[in-house]
């Protein structure tokens, strides 16, 4: 039903900037010209606006008569606001990848997601192949297994069967959890949760295994 | 078939697929884990708060075709787990993720139209989890298993749940719905509706593609305006809007519902991320996202009117009731009240704001009745200011509120408006005419300056002015939003061309067509075989007659009865209709008043003898057939019931010992006895009566095996019932049964019980005829339409003046020039537009009826509406055939006898006058003073008291203030509502009230009241004045006190006939007769004119022979009855005499 308007490739940090900059406080008509422009990034420009609008909040600035002021210096004090932080986790981040030579958590969720491709055969294929079962793979899909918690054995076995080099795979299980996409929650009242993480060996322990298979994964 | 309907099938259909391959359809786990084989989807059982399950209960991926489920249950829960999930593989798109609350297989599929649930439900994900319920159930215990196992195996519903492991409540919901609610003919599901071939449509194609400015889309009856709305948001999808900003809002739950089926049709997986839902839906949205700012809890608790009502009862002695004073029944004052509150909040207009035009009305008043009107304003102000006060000590908020408060809180905050705007980019209002001022304002709110605003409306179909809908609300839409581009739809898709013709000769002369396109119309189908008809008939009874005849005509032309409708202007006339048409054996899809139905008045009467103190219900119960009990004994029964105080359920072992008993009541007694034995007053009054009736009796099977239309019917009423008895929460004060019983009551009192005659969506495919109001009309289409009452008070209706009107300038964009002018020609405006709806709800065929004369015989004018109707166009018709009744109904007699020992007295024979049957449940069975004690009705008793006391004390001396004061202090010692909140005030108006009486005694010496006889021909009245004195001037007065007020009719009453009659029989010309009111603190003399005197004493010779006729009909009434005591009960009576 989408269609994509830009053939450019464009980095979220890049379009992120340059929606930050186009007006002191973001409104509806500058949201909706960029996500016209870069449908892409939807729902990170409703959320990066959401959190400019409710930063300004807190400040006040929307109903402060220094809102003039703040015109003159280009960016309102949220919008400095949530840059620096923008920058700041952009920042450790590439401090992360120097020492770890892993990508940084916020540019892998502009990584695509390795498993989001594949088709139902694929993923249940694909669980039987590294000895385990869908929600195993969902876990490792969604990223709710700590990432420092990985043997480099179930690693390197996970990126072959997957077929894709090791880093990305890695990138991706570094990656804070996250929602699918597909999934419907939109009122105020209905919000999944996540963040609730376990490790490789709770994982495997609790996601009904069998014993052969659970020893096996651990043994890796 | 609607779309549960056809969940329901394919559920069911997986099940006979499993069972007739050998899986044993009495092992729902069996049957859940085959159909997981069946789909190819695995299923993996998760310990409960693993991350997979992502805090939810069950889940299913998409992707990986895995249900996961937290482990927990018994096999039979679990297999409702899995099925739920089943059932958003095989209906929705995506994955799904549902929580605790969610997974609920026994909800009913339907909600009862009260209360919250007026306002929640139907979002998207609402319904998606609706339909996973109603997959899951019928899957595991699809409606043919649970009608063949219960009707042919002889196991009952504990039994059921029992075996299969199931939970009782969902085998209860379940088997209500195989047994009430008519099965759907797989024929009748099938036979295709008249297809509409689609043809290019450019009007819907130019206002689904506008874009870059405010929109507003006039759309006329039948021009598919949903059609329209649906093909923009479509439109906004193809360009890649993102779902999520997308907001439509509506003002109905069932076009919000609609929306969102056809929307989740045409695109499944945008569809759950669209907003589609009412502006009350939307409001509480916003409510619960910005609760803190709001200082309210996270879910706050919702007040519907008579929540409302219970707050103001709560702190009555509170409220400075000067004009509006009522205490004999403050219910229905406070009833005004709450409407006016809403009325206000409808404007946005807060307690300060009222207040402050009400005192510029009392500036401005230059005469005593403009003062009076401000004087009501200000008393109505302060009423607001602490009911909203009460509120906010509650934390809760009213229906005003779900709009008004968030709309007031994102005018006060722009950054909030700004991230409200931020999400909700794209913003479709329907029904744009019902528009009021909050949710304008709200609307503004949100939509900023319209850009990506689009409205749809018709100012000709606005008919919500009762709630501050304004047709001019369609005409302001371009000066509130610069720059606005208006179109119309000009293809009627539904009638032909003559009803097009005269909807099209009746728009001009409405007013409501002020600043609005003129309406073009072009009627697809064509020209139809018929032009419109008015039939004209002599007498209403005729005209009822008529109607019946002409329904039966189009039958045989080929127009079944369900698609044809009678439209009715007021719900009394529709009533008479109803009871007409099926006096004719035509079959008709109506409830009527749903608590007042013959079938759910047998219930009610069980719960009210479960739960009431005296168990008054019993006299109704045990005349079922059932019991078969005869009215002597149920007599007997209720006296040792009363007599034998304690709860009732368990009196009932004991009743069929009492002495005097027939064989045939002691039988029908014992059998009752069996029937409730073991129920409990603590359960819900849902509970109850499954048990009862799929436990204890076999009433379900026998609604169950009637296959009439009217024997479906019934069973519908039940399971309304039923429904609505489900969905009332057992969070009340004291016992469940009587809390539900008291709500029963106040929602027919407060005419919210109107909700509940909405036909279940199961039952709409049976052949009958629909009966509703215009209002309930709206939005819905009939080959045939039938309009009575076009005379000049039916239809239009005439005005009624408002009891709390609106202070000045309240109403904004008002009409007139005074408030009174305003909400008349408002109320002009909206007669029109009703006439317009109704109308253009016809097809092919509609008819007009009208009675010319009155039923005493002089002539009706007919309505000015008949007068806009095109000649060339109509037929008038004189003299159109009528059908006769196949028998007068026989008048019900019911023989009592009664000594002189039981002398029927002036307060028994003024009762009679009000209503012969309450006269009889009273005064010959003894029924009734069981009302729950509040506070108010505690301190009526202690004036009362005070009264009889004051009566005696006089005559032996002279009580001063003090000694009555005095009196007082023991009687509120004893009786008085100590310990309440408000004690205090509520003496100091019992105090107010003593002195009072004392005063009004000064110079008056009295003496004993003696009763007095007076004789008629049909028998002897005796009259027992309340007090009797003689005055300085020697003459005697006879003294009725009364608590009330003094109404502008007061002489006119029976009871100072009565009065008059007795003292000129013992005291010649030498008495007066005086009146004392309380409440407004007024005495003085009654005199009656001779004309009146003897038509009121003819009247009371003609009561006394009804009542040794033994003839005593129900006088219904909309505010009394629920207010009798006997209105749970009223209505079928034990066979046999009676003898007292």
């Amino acid at each position: 039903m989408r269609k994509s308007h830009t053939a450019r490739m464009e980095s979220l940090e890049d379009v992120l900037y340059a929606f930050s900059i186009a007006k002191p406080i973001p409104d509806a008509e500058l949201l909706e010209e960029f996500i016209r422009r870069y449908p892409e990034y939807t729902e990170y420009l409703s959320d990066f606006a959401m959190e400019i609008v409710k930063d300004s909040m807190i400040a006040g600035d929307l109903a402060s008569p220094d809102a003039e002021q703040a015109r003159k210096f280009q960016f309102s004090p949220s919008v400095t606001r949530a840059m620096s932080r923008f920058q700041n986790a952009l920042y450790i981040s590439q401090q992360k990848e120097k020492a770890e030579s892993v990508p940084p958590p916020n540019r892998t969720v502009i990584i695509e997601n390795p498993f989001e491709k594949l088709t139902r055969q694929e993923i249940r294929d694909l669980s039987t192949r590294i000895h385990a079962n869908t929600t195993l793979v969902g876990k490792l899909r969604d990223r709710q297994i700590a990432h420092t918690t990985f043997s480099p054995g179930f690693q390197q076995l996970l990126a072959k069967e997957m077929k894709a080099p090791l880093s990305l795979v890695a990138a991706h299980l570094a990656a804070p959890p996250q929602v699918r996409s597909g999934s419907q929650f939109y009122k105020s009242e209905h919000k999944p949760e996540v963040g609730n993480t376990q490790t490789f060996e709770e994982a495997v322990k609790s996601s009904g295994l069998t014993e052969e298979q659970q020893r096996f994964l651990l043994s890796l | 078939m609607d779309i549960v309907e056809q969940i329901r099938q394919s559920a069911a259909n997986l099940h006979n697929a499993l069972s007739e391959k050998g899986v044993d359809p009495l092992q729902p786990l069996l049957i859940a884990n085959a159909a997981l084989v069946h789909l190819d989807l695995l299923v993996n059982w998760l310990p409960l708060g693993d991350p997979a399950l992502m805090g939810a209960q069950a889940l299913f991926d998409q992707q990986s075709g895995t249900i996961l489920c937290g482990s927990q249950g018994s096999s039979g829960e679990r297999a409702l787990l899995i099925a739920h999930e089943i059932g958003h593989a095989c209906l929705h798109a995506g994955s799904s993720s549902c929580s605790e609350g969610e997974i609920d297989p026994s909800r009913t599929m339907e909600t009862a139209p009260v209360g919250l649930q007026r306002v929640e439900d139907y979002g998207a994900r609402e319904r998606r989890e609706l339909h996973a319920n109603v997959f899951a159930r019928e899957l595991i215990f699809p409606r043919t298993l649970a009608r063949r196992l219960y009707l042919g195996g002889n196991i009952n519903a504990s039994e059921i749940a029992q075996k299969m492991e199931l939970p009782l409540i969902l085998v209860r919901q379940q088997l209500f719905d195989a047994l009430l609610l008519p099965p759907i003919l797989p024929a009748a599901a099938e036979e295709p509706k008249e297809t509409i071939v689609p043809r290019p449509d450019p009007s819907q194609d130019r206002a689904a593609a506008h874009r870059g400015s405010p929109f507003q889309l006039q759309a006329g009856p039948g021009t598919g305006k949903t059609r329209t709305l649906i093909k923009r948001v479509l439109s906004l999808l193809n360009d890649g809007i993102d779902p999520n900003s997308i907001l439509v809002l509506t003002f109905s739950n069932r076009a919000a519902g609609e929306l969102v089926e056809r929307l989740s049709l045409s695109v499944p997986e945008a569809a759950t991320r669209i907003w589609v839902g009412t502006f009350h839906a939307f409001g509480l949205d916003l409510v619960r996202r910005y609760h803190d700012r709001l200082d309210l809890p996270a879910s706050p608790e919702i007040f519907d009117q008579s929540d409302a009502v219970e707050v103001l009862e709560e702190i009555l002695p509170t409220l400075p009731f000067v004009h509006y004073k009522n205490l004999w029944d403050p219910a229905l004052v406070l009833r005004e009240m709450v409407s006016a509150i809403s009325r206000a909040k409808d404007e946005l207009a807060d307690p300060i704001c009222y207040k402050s035009l009400a005192q510029t009305m009392v500036t401005k008043a230059k005469d005593p009745e403009s003062l009076m009107a401000a004087e009501k304003c200000l008393e109505v102000s302060k009423v607001y200011e602490l009911y909203e006060r009460a509120l906010r000590d509650r934390r809760s908020v009213d229906f005003g509120d779900l709009i008004m408060r968030p709309t007031l809180l994102l005018e006060s905050d722009p950054a909030l408006q700004q991230a409200v705007q931020l999400r909700h980019r794209h913003v479709l209002v329907d029904e744009y005419q019902d528009v009021n001022r909050a949710s304008g304002r709200l609307l503004k709110a949100i939509a900023g300056n319209g850009s990506r605003l689009w409205v749809v409306g018709d100012s000709r179909q606005s008919i919500y002015r009762f709630r501050g809908a304004s047709s001019v609300n369609m005409t302001l839409f371009p000066s509130e939003y610069p720059g606005t581009n208006s179109d119309q739809l000009n293809i009627n898709y539904r009638s032909t061309d003559q009803v097009v013709q005269t909807l099209k000769a009746v728009a001009p002369r409405m007013s409501a067509s002020a600043g609005m396109l003129p309406l073009d119309l072009t009627a697809m189908r064509g020209l139809g075989p018929n032009r419109v008809e008015i039939r004209k008939f002599g007498q209403p009874e005729e005209e009822t007659a008529g109607i019946a005849a002409s329904i039966e005509e189009l039958r045989q032309g080929g127009i079944p009865y369900c698609d044809q409708a009678v439209l009715c202007r007021s719900n009394s006339r529709m009533n008479e209709i109803a009871a007409s048409l099926e006096a004719r054996g035509i079959p008709i899809l109506h409830f009527g008043s749903l608590f007042e139905r013959h079938e759910v008045r047998g219930l009610l009467a069980l719960l009210s003898l479960a739960a009431e103190p005296f168990g008054d219900g019993l006299i109704r119960v045990v005349a079922d057939p059932r019991y078969g009990v005869p009215l002597q004994d149920a007599y007997l029964a209720a006296k040792h019931i009363r007599d034998n105080r304690g709860p009732v359920l368990r009196t009932l072992t004991n009743l069929a010992e009492i002495p005097g008993l027939s064989p045939d009541g002691a039988r029908g007694l014992a059998s009752l006895a069996a029937d409730l034995e073991g129920l409990s007053t603590r359960d819900t009054a849902w509970s109850f009566l499954s048990m009862y009736l799929l436990e204890r009796t076999d009433l379900i099977k026998k609604l169950a095996e009637d296959e009439s239309v009217t024997g479906r019917m019934r069973a519908v009423a039940v399971w309304q019932f039923l429904n609505f008895l489900r969905s009332q929460s057992p969070t009340g004060k004291g016992a469940p049964i009587r809390h539900t019983l008291d709500k029963v009551r106040q929602l027919v009192l407060f005419a919210e019980e109107r909700d509940l005659r909405q036909i279940p969506a199961a039952a709409l495919h049976l052949d009958a005829v629909r009966i509703m109001t215009v209002h309930g009309s709206k939005g819905l289409e009939f080959e045939a339409v039938h309009v009575p009452g076009l005379t000049v008070a039916g239809f239009p209706l005439s005005n009624r003046a408002q009891r709390c009107p609106p202070p000045a300038g309240m109403v904004q964009d008002a009409l007139g020039t005074t408030v009174a002018d305003g909400a008349r020609q408002a109320h002009d405006q909206e007669e029109e537009c009703l006439f317009f709806v109704a109308l253009s709800r016809a097809r092919t065929h509609l008819r007009l009826y009208l009675a010319q004369l009155q039923a005493d015989g002089r002539n009706r004018t007919p309505s000015p509406f008949l007068g806009w109707l095109p000649a060339h166009n109509c037929n008038e018709i004189l003299r159109p055939p009528i059908m006769a009744l196949p028998k007068a109904l026989a008048t019900e007699t019911i023989a009592v006898s009664f000594q002189a020992t039981w002398p029927i007295t002036d307060r028994r024979l003024v009762s009679f006058e009000k209503c012969p049957r309450r006269f009889f449940y009273t005064h010959f069975l003894g029924l009734g003073n069981a009302r729950k004690p509040t506070a108010f009705s505690q301190t009526h008793d202690c004036i009362h008291e005070l009264i009889r006391w004051l009566a005696t004390t006089r005559i032996s001396g002279s009580p001063t203030v003090e000694m009555a004061q005095a009196q007082m202090d023991k009687i509120w010692e004893a009786r008085g509502p100590v310990g309440h909140a408000f004690a205090q005030e509520y003496r100091q108006l019992a105090t107010a009230m003593a002195i009072s009486l004392i005063s009004f005694g000064k110079d008056r010496i009295f003496t004993k009241a003696e009763p007095i006889p007076i004789n008629f021909p049909n028998g002897q009245i005796i009259v027992e004045p309340n007090e009797q004195a003689r005055m300085p001037n020697g003459r005697v007065v006879l003294r009725r006190v009364q608590t009330g007020r003094q109404h502008s009719d007061e002489s006119g009453r029976l009871e100072y006939t009565l009065y008059h009659a007795a003292g000129q029989a013992k005291f010649g010309a030498n008495y007066e007769v005086e009146a004392i009111h309380l409440a407004d603190d007024k005495t003085g003399m009654v005199t009656v004119t001779q004309k009146k005197a003897s038509a009121r004493l003819e009247k009371s010779n003609a009561m006394l022979g009804r009542i040794t006729a033994g003839i005593f009909p129900a006088d219904s009434d909309p505010t009394t009855c629920p207010r009798c005591p006997h209105f749970f009960i009223c209505g079928t009576i034990p066979k046999g005499s009676l003898t007292l």
